[in-house]
């Protein structure tokens, strides 16, 4: 768990306006987390390594392209940084839509310290945890990659309810070959039960992949 | 001889009177006494007198002796008669006696037998009665002849008294005589005079030939006449001459006497009399007045050449007649009255018409001045001809009427005021009728009866800056009529001379449309101002958000810096740094805010601001500041081209900066529907010559119809659903105040250009006068 440590996020400030930049800057370092700061969305988006950020403090007025712009973009190229918005004034319409985007929290200027503390270790929070599915998607797809296309085959056919002898049939191969591959399917994707693999195959998808051929 | 010189005779009488008397013998001394009649005076002393007796009969005994010595017989006796004679001629009676005496004593003594002894025989006394007979004899023809002597000195000493000249010349002109007075005429003495030729002497110059004179002068013994001489120094005098002939005891001429005194004087006189009278009678002939010398009864008895003129008659033909035929207006009453006058002794001065020869009238002035002659009551008349006069009078009468008509129908009015009193002496009839007053009311009053806005000590410095040379102005005091009621006016006073006068004229224009208009035109400006006024306060309507948003973000800024601070604080080791940090911070956006709303507060004022220097750059950034959020809000970039050297331009700021908000929130509106493009909005500024900045604000918005672009400025011409059109025309009415315009122009057919010019700010005062908008 590498980001399980608060002071090893990094918190991104957008705005545009000077003082406020400083002193939602300061303001969050107070709180122990690493800042930087930027007076557009572009100059945002052209940071390297954008993907490091784990929560993103949006002003929603920017210059040029503004928060839902950037809120749009993001989504876009698939960065996944839960989002702070913040407004100079209350804008229903703006902050329905931000939140519908998946933002974490939408402040009016000027806010509360607490509630943008505590959003922004809310959005730490869901970034940890976004990680930490990524990772383990990454790790069900690494064991699927290391099943023979046999025994894809053979745990398409587990995970759609069919029997050792309905899979035989189906392949045209005998029962027992069946009953081999499968072992080897279930200690490679590491499940413990049918029910188990199930689930596995359902966040891979691959339900939803012989569904389709239906 | 002194008979002949009348004149002399004449002017020293008292001492001719008694010829032979005693008198003073005059006093010059013998040396220059050597002329022909003058004998050698005698004023021997009585001692000298006696000694030439003894001397005398002593040089006769010496030489008797000395002749008997050498045996010469010669009649000592003779000897010593002489030596008596010599003494009685000399010496006068006494020593006569006294050589009388000697010699008979020396004569018995020396050369009677026996000599040396005294002693007279019987027979001696014949011829010793002889010798004193002879003696006696010879001083008595001594003592005439002294007499004789002394009566001639005396008579010679005479002619030198008189002041004449007198000199006696021979036949042939040679000088015998000359006395004091030809000494001083002619600067010649006597003795340089005498044995002279006087013509040659005197240069004389004769009115007739010298040999008639003599030829007269021999007929007849006299000769008078003026004659020109030549001083010794030059100068030629005149000389009123007598000359008369002397003849001797045969009648024989003998000598000329030339008796003369000198008229140069009186010639010069003459001379100068004779040409006054000319001058006079030029003069006279010569004046433009006719010059009548009136008698008894009217009766000219002299004229000069222009009455003969002016009336057409010769000089003839007017002495003689009267003047009532002459003077058209003569008659009995007239006459009988200048008569009277006259009489007094007063002159008299009249005007009246004479007539000419040939029937004409003309007008005349006389003036008669009497005086008397004989007993005789004359007058002296001078008439001049007035026709010119006239015609010069009743032109200026003409003029003056026509002058008065003028001045009367002038729109101002005149007031002509006495320099010291200040009163009103006349008045034009535009005065009288917008005070109500008559001319007989005003004459008298003085300008502080009507002026409301005199007092004397205005009064006083206005005379004394007139009197000066200058024209004193007031634009606008309040007249008060007749009737209460009051009205502006614009007056002005100089001072003018008139006949060695000084006077003050006043004019006074009734600017009661001017000043009605001026009223208009303040409310105008005032409503303008209003108007103004209510677009700059919608604008900040309309930018509520914004504004808002404005001070919302230095607050945020504040919030976050101050709980920043306080976590920074409250930690188990202090931070500080960063406390102080924010603090910092804190002061600085709180500044920020406050700006903002120093600069809304401005904006929605509604006093006129003043004009100052200005530099557009910064006030327009201030401008931006305030729309910063409600371009971000509508997506709309703000781009600013500023020149760093833009020159400062003189202005009311807020009036400015009312125009660039108006021409950006334009702008950001026309930009509201433009998606298919980037909302761009540029602002900027430079130097424009001659003298000039300018201004863009470019849009990308939907532009401006070509066809309405022209009326975008007028009042009222919008093309917002909820504008009211007064936003462009406040901003023309802003810059042309200023002293500039505003135009607009189309962005290359993708939104609008709007132009504005202002000019630099001028040290010497701001000459951009800036009316209240």
């Amino acid at each position: 768990m590498p980001k399980s440590r608060e002071s090893d996020a990094v918190i991104a400030v957008v705005d545009d306006d000077l003082s406020a930049r400083e002193g939602l800057s300061s303001l969050i370092r107070s709180a122990g987390l690493q800042v930087e700061v930027f007076a557009s969305a572009q100059e945002f988006l052209a940071r390297p390594g954008a993907e490091a950020t784990s929560c993103l403090v949006l002003d929603l007025q920017l210059p040029g392209l503004s928060g839902l712009d950037l809120q749009k973009r993001m989504a876009e190229v698939g960065l996944e940084i839960p989002i702070v918005f913040l407004t100079g004034h209350g804008n229903i319409p703006a902050s329905v839509q931000a939140m519908k985007a998946g933002a974490v929290e939408f402040l009016t200027k000027p806010f509360d310290e607490q509630e943008l503390l505590q959003a922004i270790q809310e959005a730490i929070e869901r970034d940890r945890r976004t990680r930490q599915q990524h990772e383990e998607m990454r790790e069900l797809r690494d064991r699927y990659e290391s099943l023979t296309a046999r025994e894809r085959q053979v745990m398409q056919q587990v995970v759609s309810g069919l029997l050792n002898k309905q899979i035989a049939a189906e392949l045209n191969i005998t029962e027992f070959t069946v009953k081999i591959h499968r072992g080897h399917v279930m200690r490679k994707m590491r499940a413990d039960s049918v029910a188990d693999l199930v689930r596995t195959a359902e966040n891979l998808g691959i339900r939803s992949l012989k569904r389709s051929n239906h | 001889m002194l008979v002949l010189n009348r004149k002399s005779k004449k002017e020293i009488p008292v001492k001719i009177v008694a010829p032979g008397t005693r008198m003073k013998p005059p006093a010059f001394d013998a040396n220059e006494s050597a002329g022909y009649l003058s004998l050698r005076p005698l004023r021997l002393t009585h001692l000298r007198r006696y000694g030439l007796a003894v001397l005398s009969v002593g040089i006769a005994l010496g030489v008797g002796l000395l002749l008997e010595h050498f045996h010469f017989r010669v009649p000592s006796a003779l000897l010593l008669l002489f030596a008596v004679a010599l003494s009685s001629w000399r010496g006068g009676r006494g020593p006569a006696v006294l050589a009388a005496i000697l010699s008979i004593i020396a004569f018995y003594w020396y050369f009677v037998e026996p000599v040396r002894t005294i002693y007279i025989y019987p027979s001696e006394i014949p011829y010793f009665i002889t010798f004193i007979s002879f003696a006696a004899l010879l001083s008595w023809f001594g003592a005439i002849r002294r007499r004789v002597e002394a009566d001639l000195r005396e008579q010679a000493a005479l002619l030198n008294l008189t002041h004449d000249t007198v000199f006696v010349m021979d036949l042939e002109g040679v000088i015998k005589y000359w006395n004091r007075g030809a000494e001083e005429q002619y600067g010649w003495t006597a003795e340089q005079a005498l044995g002279r030729g006087v013509h040659d002497l005197l240069k004389t110059v004769f009115p007739e030939p010298l040999e008639e004179i003599k030829a007269k002068l021999t007929r007849t013994g006299r000769w008078e006449g003026e004659i020109l001489h030549t001083k010794r120094d030059g100068t030629q005098v005149v000389v009123a001459s007598r000359w008369a002939l002397q003849r001797g005891e045969q009648g024989a001429p003998v000598a000329i006497l030339e008796t003369s005194n000198d008229i140069t004087e009186r010639k010069r006189a003459e001379e100068e009399l004779r040409a006054a009278e000319s001058r006079f009678r030029t003069f006279v002939d010569h004046a433009t007045d006719a010059f009548f010398l009136i008698g008894d009864h009217g009766r000219v008895l002299d004229v000069n050449r222009q009455a003969c003129e002016s009336l057409g008659y010769t000089r003839e033909e007017l002495i003689g007649i009267t003047t009532r035929e002459f003077d058209a207006n003569a008659d009995d009453v007239f006459l009988q009255w200048i008569g009277n006058r006259l009489d007094t002794g007063v002159d008299c001065t009249f005007e009246t018409h004479h007539r000419r020869k040939d029937g004409t009238l003309f007008p005349v002035e006389v003036r008669a001045h009497p005086f008397w002659r004989g007993g005789r009551r004359l007058s002296l008349s001078l008439a001049r001809d007035i026709t010119e006069r006239k015609r010069a009078e009743e032109a200026l009468r003409e003029s003056e009427t026509r002058f008065r008509t003028f001045v009367d129908h002038v729109a101002d009015a005149f007031f002509m005021l006495d320099f010291e009193q200040g009163t009103i002496i006349d008045v034009n009839r535009c005065a009288c009728e917008s005070l109500g007053y008559t001319r007989e009311e005003l004459i008298g009053m003085t300008p502080m009866d009507f002026d409301v806005d005199l007092d004397r000590a205005t009064v006083e410095s206005t005379a004394e800056r007139a009197a000066a040379g200058e024209t004193v102005l007031f634009d606008r005091h309040w007249h008060r009529r007749k009737d209460g009621t009051l009205f502006p006016v614009e007056a002005q006073t100089s001072v003018f001379w008139h006949g060695g006068r000084r006077f003050l004229l006043k004019v006074a224009t009734d600017i009661s449309d001017r000043w009605r208009a001026e009223q208009q035109r303040d409310r105008l400006r005032q409503l303008e101002a209003d108007l103004a006024h209510i677009n700059r306060v919608s604008l900040m309507g309309e930018l509520a958000a914004s504004v808002a948003h404005e001070v919302n973000q230095p607050l945020s800024g504040v919030v976050s810096n101050a709980s920043a601070g306080l976590r920074w604080l409250a930690g188990d080791v202090p931070n500080l740094e960063e406390a102080r940090e924010g603090l910092r911070r804190i002061v600085r956006d709180g500044k920020r805010a406050g700006q903002v709303i120093a600069r809304i507060r401005a904006l929605t004022k509604k006093a006129a601001t003043p004009t100052e220097k200005l530099d557009l750059n910064e006030t327009i950034g201030e401008v931006l500041a305030l729309i910063g959020d409600e371009a971000k809000r509508k997506s709309v970039i703000i781009r600013t081209h500023f020149a760093d050297d833009l020159s400062p331009v003189s202005g009311d700021r807020v009036q400015l900066q009312q125009v660039v908000l108006n021409l950006a929130m334009n702008a950001i509106e026309a930009m509201s529907v433009i998606d298919e493009r980037a909302r761009e909005l540029a602002i900027g500024t430079r130097n424009i010559d001659p003298g000039q900045v300018q201004v863009t604000v470019q849009d990308s918005g939907t532009g401006i119809d070509p066809q309405t672009i022209d009326r975008i400025f007028d009042s009222f011409y919008t093309t917002k659903p909820g504008g009211m059109g007064m936003g462009l025309s406040i901003c023309r009415s802003i810059l042309q105040a200023h002293g500039g315009r505003i135009w607009a122009t189309a962005n290359d057919g993708r939104g609008t250009i709007f132009h504005f010019t202002l000019p630099k700010y001028h040290e010497e005062g701001s000459d951009a006068e800036v009316a209240g908008i």
